[in-house]
């Protein structure tokens, strides 16, 4: 898999950027986003307090996560576990499928 | 000291011939007569050493001269010390103790259990030091090698437990450093890696540059994985991305091509090519050519050159979209800008503009304001362009 970053945006889009692509989409539009929040929700540290509100999450590859909350305490970032590949790549896959082809 | 020369001759006589009182009474005041018991007593020899200037074990074309050891290779030389060995042809020990020069050419000057026993290798002190690789040098230190191929040419200045193991690899000194590939260098520091070719480590401590010809100045657990990556120094910084930067801070990381961050912490510059973040605290720039000045939480996703001059939890995700600063705003259309503020959203739509706080765009081609206020307006159209706004006796007028 080539290096790619995901954003899941607060204000309701999904953006997946690789080489060559850089595309957006309504988070409605897609299934996986909210399984692949959930899991990373669960993982957050013990010191993380406040609502699950965020501005975004972003996936850089596998193993660097970042959900930045709505504020600095609901904020924590994962480094070097890779334990959502799963889902994360059935992300990758819906968000492939609609992309327009040139 | 006087030399004598080679080819001079001494006469010698038996012990009874006078050989003091055989001129006038003044020449005979100037001479003294020695024997060679005088000449044994006088220079002291160890009772173990084998001799001054005795042939070594490599026969007549091998010296040893002080001290114990052998000197077994054709033309080795040891000048002193106990235990040493000179096993390779012209090998020299010069003194120490329990050195070995083992191969061609091979020398050790001084201090303990050194081996150089690559062609040509060189120890010059300290303690167990190996110079295994050709032409290697080790000047001294405790417990470091210098290794490589037949050619080789590491070396290894001092410090403890360094390794330089591949040809032309130099470690200066510090400790448990290691220099793995070919050209690789690390002044000092400790437990550093260089691993690809041409890396090069200043200092500091579990920093590893494993990109071909990539850089650490200093820092801690920093590491440069792309080819000529650069991490000046810091903790925790990762520059993966070719041609990548980071100045310095903790825990950045620029992974897309000639990506830089400057300082902070935990910022992460991924876009395709030369996203940049300034510093600040969690930021994001993963757009091709986007910018994070600073601030922390902020996002600057968008295709192309998004910009994020500063403030707090800003999102620019549209192509070429702006935010100045301010908080909780978010850019996400085309050629978008926020001036700053707070809660603004472009949303959807392209080229819209926001001055003010927590306001929504509705339609394109528009900038949105709380309220505006004009000052120094014109109060004549004359010489106004199409579009202008002027001051009509306290009314407001369109030219």
């Amino acid at each position: 898999m080539e290096d790619f970053t995901i954003h899941i945006f607060g204000y309701g889009e999904t953006q997946i950027i690789k080489k060559d692509v850089n595309f957006k989409t309504k988070t409605s539009d897609l299934t996986k986003v909210q399984p692949l929040l959930d899991a990373l929700w669960a993982e957050k540290p013990e010191d993380v307090t406040g609502g699950d509100d965020f501005q975004s999450v972003t996936f850089f590859n596998y193993d660097l996560k970042q959900w930045l909350g709505k504020k600095d305490e609901a904020s924590f970032r994962i480094k070097g576990e890779d334990t959502l590949v799963a889902l994360i790549d059935e992300l990758i896959a819906e968000m492939t499928a609609l992309i327009p082809q040139e | 000291m006087a030399i004598i020369p080679s080819t001079q001759k001494f006469h010698t006589v038996s012990a009874e011939v006078e050989t003091v009182n055989r001129g006038s009474k003044t020449a005979n005041s100037r001479r003294e007569a020695f024997t060679m018991q005088d000449i044994i007593d006088t220079v002291p020899v160890p009772p173990s050493s084998p001799g001054l200037f005795e042939e070594g074990a490599g026969g007549a074309t091998s010296t040893q001269r002080v001290g114990s050891g052998t000197a077994s290779g054709g033309y080795s030389t040891i000048s002193g010390g106990s235990s040493n060995a000179a096993s390779g042809n012209d090998s020299t020990v010069g003194g120490g103790a329990s050195n070995t020069a083992s191969s061609y050419g091979t020398s050790v000057s001084g201090g303990s259990n050194n081996t150089a026993s690559g062609q040509y290798s060189v120890v010059g002190g300290g303690e167990n030091n190996t110079a295994s690789g050709g032409n290697a040098v080790i000047s001294g230190g405790y417990n470091n090698t210098a290794s490589g191929s037949f050619y080789g040419g590491s070396t290894v200045s001092g410090g403890l437990r360094n390794t330089a193991s591949a040809d032309y690899a130099t470690i200066g000194g510090g400790s448990i450093n290691n220099a793995s590939q070919l050209w690789s260098t690390i002044g000092g520091g400790n437990s550093n890696e260089a691993s690809a070719s041409r890396a090069t480590i200043g200092g500091g401590f579990d920093n590893t540059a494993s990109g071909i010809s990539s850089t650490i100045g200093g820092g801690r657990t920093n590491n440069t994985g792309g080819q000529d990556a650069t991490i000046g120094g810091g903790e925790g910084n990762t520059a993966n991305g070719g041609n990548s930067t980071i100045g310095g801070g903790e825990n950045n990381t620029a992974s897309g091509d000639r990506a830089t961050v400057s300082g902070g912490g935990n910022n992460t510059a991924s876009g395709g090519y030369n996203s940049t973040i300034g510093g600040g605290r969690s930021n994001i720039a993963s757009g091709f050519d986007s910018f994070v000045g600073g601030g922390q939480y902020n996002v600057a996703s968008g295709y192309f050159a998004s910009t994020i001059s500063g403030g707090n939890f800003n999102t620019a995700s549209g192509y070429y979209s702006t935010i100045g600063g301010g908080a909780s705003n978010t850019a996400s259309s085309d050629y978008s800008s926020i001036l700053g503020g707070s809660a603004n959203s472009t949303s959807t739509f392209a080229n819209s503009h926001i001055v003010g706080t927590n306001i929504t765009s509705d339609r394109i081609n528009c900038t949105f304001v709380n309220n505006l206020s004009i000052k120094s307006i014109p109060t004549s159209a004359s010489g106004l362009p199409s579009g202008s706004v002027w001051n009509n006796g306290g009314v407001l007028n369109i030219v």
